[in-house]
Parts: structure tokens; sequence; C-alpha cells
């Protein structure tokens, strides 16, 4: 598509069914056309944010209004650079998995301790179970010169915050789980 | 996109349920190094395991690093060093294992094998100098592995070699009487020996193979009994079958595979080596929760060597092969369950409460790799009965077309029911009985051939 412009778009609402729905009807009917999607549902609440292209000519503002009467909800549009072509992980993409007691801040800690080290997150997860919080972050380790150092700074850290942490090569799990 | 939920299985895969690479093993030719007398030999054969193996260990560790998976054993495997010494009186050949100790002592590798002979048909002057070489070798060296292939399907099997190896086995016993007849621990003999195999103390590098490569050997009873534990708790025993449980180790196997294949890869291609193959067997460590013979009891019978033991050991040994050939792209090496008993801690306690004897696992390694492995034995046990022993598991191999192998150790001064240690992977057992000594010797004193088994006519 030539011209085309990218936005992301965020919409957020108690869940129901029919949201994704409407989104997507609505976003086609403008003639946008959808590189990526993720949709969870956070205790009980609906999130999703999304990729797309529309023609030149559509506007932020007709998008957001546009969806916003189809959905009856507020969605936030905003204009991106890049391109629709699917984001590839880098070579140094690795997995650190966090454990440990839920208590206030461990995404902060663990967040900050990769900010400072120029580790940049490209995916995380999380999620309580009996009091037990798990963390999954997808991280770039494009910075990191030797991972020895990075991992003993790593176990270092997870002494300190009482978490268990193990970093690992993210095609080890495309190994074991794809065909 | 991975999703959450396999991401943490992998991790507790490799956590909590023993997951590991058990060995990388670095495949050398030696051919090259033979010159004209032993000592300068020797010399080269050092040059060259330091020249392509320096960096091995560190590559295997940095790369198990990354994966967040241990190579638990790096090891070399090279050219059977009879074709390498081949005219060289015994104490030359016991020069050649000392160079390959210091070899590997110097790149800081666990084991070396390939100290052995291939005698399947006859025994060249080459061989007789090596096996002659061996009780010494093994005793006075600490990394050294030795295996002789004594019989295969296509040419029957030697028993005037068979009958030799017997008593070797118990010379290298006994030349190792300070440590427990260690020496005959490192020492094992063959049907049908592959020539890839990562897995000691049988691996050698093959006269077939490049010159080098690196093969790989998978782990994982821990994985399998943990992945049968969690579908039976899931499901409920009485609703699975068999084929259910087959298809969880099947799918289970797959995974620990496909980590092996990954790491294995990966170490070649630092070290700008060919991949040889994945090894698909089921190693067991001591390790409580790293054991074949935990998995025999999960599915089903509550003495190890209880009737039904060979019809599960065939069930997983199957599985295993076919979850594991689905996950790699060149599968070799023995690949198949093993039942080493010093080296399984649930197989030791099996044959320490009496309910696993020599007679029920020679039945299981018809159905399995790879053979009778680590089994203590009475130190008193006369040669020809070892000979005899190791005649029938290898007969096992050359009749069924597959691989079979003895390593007996004849502990020096115990009797069964005693108990020996030879620490970390070898492991601890009581010593097992051996019934019916001393009453095979005419069989053996026969010699000769027997010959190689009809091709058709299979029942």
């Amino acid at each position: 598509m030539v011209n085309q412009q990218i936005m992301a778009i965020s919409v957020m609402d108690r869940d129901r069914a029919g949201i994704v729905a409407e989104v997507t009807e609505g976003i086609s009917t403008l003639g946008g056309n959808l590189a990526d999607l993720r949709e969870s549902v956070l205790c009980g609440y609906f999130t999703m944010i999304l990729i797309a292209g529309f023609p030149a000519g559509v506007s932020v503002e007709q998008v957001e209004q546009s969806l916003a009467k189809q959905t009856g909800t507020k969605v936030s549009v905003a204009l991106a650079e890049g391109s629709l072509t699917a984001s590839e992980s880098p070579e140094h993409t690795y997995v650190l998995s966090a454990v440990g007691r839920d208590r206030v801040g461990l995404v902060a800690q663990v967040s900050r301790f990769c900010c400072d080290r120029g580790v940049n997150i490209l995916d995380l997860a999380s999620y309580v179970e009996a009091d037990q919080y798990t963390m999954m972050l997808q991280l770039d380790l494009s910075n990191i010169e030797l991972l020895e150092d990075f991992n003993a700074e790593l176990s270092r850290f997870g002494e300190a915050s009482g978490l268990k942490l193990v970093l690992q090569h993210n095609d080890i799990f495309r190994a074991t789980n794809e065909i | 996109m991975i999703r959450s939920d396999q991401i943490l299985k992998t991790v507790e895969m490799i956590q909590k349920e023993n997951l590991d690479v058990r060995a990388v093993t670095m495949g050398i030719t030696l051919l090259d190094c033979r010159t004209g007398d032993a000592e300068s030999t020797a010399q080269k054969i050092e040059d060259k395991i330091k020249l392509l193996a320096g960096s091995f260990v560190e590559t295997c560790d940095r790369v198990g690093g990354k994966y967040g998976v241990q190579v638990v054993n790096k090891r070399i495997s090279v050219t059977p060093m009879a074709h390498v010494g081949a005219g060289f009186s015994r104490e030359g050949f016991v020069r050649l294992a000392q160079a390959l100790d210091n070899a590997a002592t110097e790149v800081g590798i666990d084991i070396i094998g390939g100290y052995s002979a291939n005698v399947e048909k006859g025994i060249s002057q080459g061989d007789a100098g090596l096996i002659a070489a061996i009780p010494e070798a093994l005793s006075t060296t600490s990394k050294v592995c030795s295996s002789v292939n004594a019989a295969s399907t296509r040419h029957g099997m030697n028993m005037d070699a068979v009958a030799l190896l017997g008593q070797t086995v118990k010379d290298t016993a006994e030349a190792s009487i300070d440590s427990n007849g260690f020496g005959a621990a490192k020492f094992v003999i063959f049907a049908n020996q592959p020539g890839d195999n990562p897995f000691m103390a049988g691996a050698i590098h093959g006269l077939g193979e490049a010159e080098a490569v690196i093969n790989v050997g998978v782990s994982g009873p821990g994985v399998i009994a943990r992945a049968l534990e969690r579908r039976i708790n899931e499901a409920g025993a009485e609703n699975l079958g068999l084929d259910d449980l087959a298809e969880e180790i099947k799918q289970a196997t797959f995974r620990v595979t496909r980590c092996g294949e990954l790491v294995g890869r990966q170490v070649a291609e630092a070290l700008g080596l060919p991949f040889g193959v994945v090894d698909l067997s089921l190693a067991p460590t001591p390790l409580v929760g790293d054991s074949v013979g935990e998995i025999l009891k999960i599915l089903g019978v509550d003495a190890i060597g209880a009737p039904g033991s060979t019809a599960i050991v065939a069930l997983l040994n199957d599985a295993v092969k076919k979850g594991g050939s689905f996950a790699s792209q060149s599968v070799g090496g023995l690949s198949g369950a093993f039942i080493p008993v010093m080296e399984d801690a649930e197989l030791a306690a099996a044959v320490k409460d009496g309910s696993l004897v020599l007679e029920k696992l020679e039945a299981m390694t018809c159905v399995c790799s790879v053979g009778l492995d680590m089994v203590p034995i009475p130190g008193s046990t006369d040669a020809e009965t070892i000979a005899a022993i190791m005649a029938d598991e290898l007969m096992i191999g050359v009749i069924n077309s597959k691989t079979t192998a003895a390593r007996l150790i004849p502990v020096p001064g115990k009797e069964a029911g005693e108990f020996v240690s030879f620490g970390g992977l070898f492991g601890e057992s009581v010593v097992l009985p051996v019934r019916n000594t001393g009453k095979s010797a005419r069989f053996v004193r026969f010699g000769g051939r027997i010959p190689a088994p009809i091709h058709s006519l299979k029942n």
C-alpha cells in the first residue's frame, strides 16, 4: 500500500463479548489493514493494542472518533513510525523468568535493573498464583558485552530481591516448543 | 510467539527435572598421527588433540550458559587405537594411552574414548597389542576408556576374542585393585559397536567418520518420569492406557532431544566442525529423580525386575526413539534407554533388595540399549564365566541386529551382596550374584567363531 500511515491503537474496557469485532470492523471500514495485535483480559478488564496501516488521508482523529462510536468506549490512537513488516526477534533475544513471593514493586525492580544496563524489554507477561508472582520477560541483550558478567549481576540481584531468576536464549524455547 | 506456559514448562524441565545435555563428544581422527615409533606418535596425538579441542570445554560451557542447559560431560572419542598403534609393542600401546590421558587432562575434558579394537572376525597383531596393554593402560590412566567389538550381525562372534577379553576384564579389575577394580568400569565389550556413539565407555571415532565431528548424547529420565507423573495425576491412572503413556514419553523426548541438538549444533558451529548425530539414549545418573528404574515403577511394576519389566522397557525404548527421531535432523549412536546398574539409583536399589538379578537384566537388554552395563560381580568369578556372560549378551545383539555390550566389573575381594562405590556418575551398588559360575568353561574353550546368523526365516 503506497503512502499508508501506520497507527498504534489501544482499547481498554470492562470485558464483554464483541469488542474485538467492533474495533476490527471499524478499522476495515476505514480501509485499515491490521499488522499486529495483542489482546488480553486482565482481572476481567479487556485490553488490546494493535498496529494497522491506513490509506493516506485518514486522520488519527477520524480513526479515534469512528472506533469510539463503534465500541462506545475511549480509544487511543497514535501515529507510529516504521513499516508493516512483522518485527523479528533480535539475535540476542533472551527470556528471563522471574519467580518470587508477590509484593509491591517487583516488576519495577526488575525493569529498573534491565534499564540501568541498557537492556530493552521486548515482551513482558506476568501472573499471580497462590501468592507467587511469575514474570516472563523477553529481553534484547544486544548491549551486553559478556553474558557471564550479566548473569553474575543477575544472580546478585536475584539474591537481594528474593527472586528466582533464570536467563536463557530465546532459541531454546523455540526448539522445545515448535515443530 | 512462544506462550508463557510453554516458557515455564521448559524452565521447569531444566531446573526441576534434571534436564541437561549428558555429553557433547568431539570425535577426532588420529590416523595421521602415526609415525614409526610409539614415542613420537604419542607426541603427535597430544599435539593434534590440543590443537582441535583446545577451546572445546570453554565453548561447551559458553553455549550451555547461553541456553541455561548444562553440558554435564565434555568428551573426546578417537580413531580406534589398534589402527593407530598397529605394530607397536604392548609398552608402546601403554604409551599411547598415556598420551590420550595427558591430552584429555590438558584440554580439560572429563573422559576420552577410543582405546579400542574391532576383532569381530579375527585378531590382528595391532589388536592383540592393544588388548594386552588394556589392564595396565586403564589402571595407570584416569580418563582413558576402552572398548572392543567382538561380534557383529554380519560376521558372527569371535569366541577366541571373547575368551581373551573375559580374562582381560578380570586382569583389568585386578590391576586396579586399590580402586575396587575401577579400571573395568572403563572397559566395555560390544556387538555391533557404532562409530558415532558419544557415550562412554564405548565411544569411538569410527573409520567411516569425518576428520573431526561433534556428537551429542541427551539425557532426561527425570523429565520423562515427571511428565508421566503429571499426566497420571491429571487424568487419573484409571483413565489412561499404556498407549497414552507412550505418547507422553514421545512428547517429553521430543523436547529433550531438541535441547540436545540445539546445544550440539551451536558447539559445532562455534568450533567450525560438522555436527554428527544426536544419540537418543535415555541415560540415567545416580542422582535421585534421574533414573530409568523410576520410570519402570511409574509405569506399573512395584519392583524392578518383576514380570512386566521387560515389556515396559520395550515400550519406553520405542517411545524414546519415536519422539527423538522426529525431533532430530540426524540420529545415531546407541539411541535407546540405558539400564546401567551402578549409575541408576533405583536399579541399584532393586539389586540390593534382590528383585533385579543378572538374568532379568539380560532379558531386559533384549529390548533396549545397551546391554549389561556397569554390573559389579564377585571378584572371584572366573574368566571363563565372565567370557560366557559376555557371549550371551553379545549374541542377543548379533541375532537381533542391534548393539549390545557388556561392562562387567569383577570387584576384587568382594562377594555378592557387598557394597561398592566408584563415586560421581559411575555410582554405586551392591555386587550382583552370578549363578552357575564355573560351568561354562567347556563352551568357552571351544573357541573359534559363532557363525553369522541367517538373514531370512525370521522367527
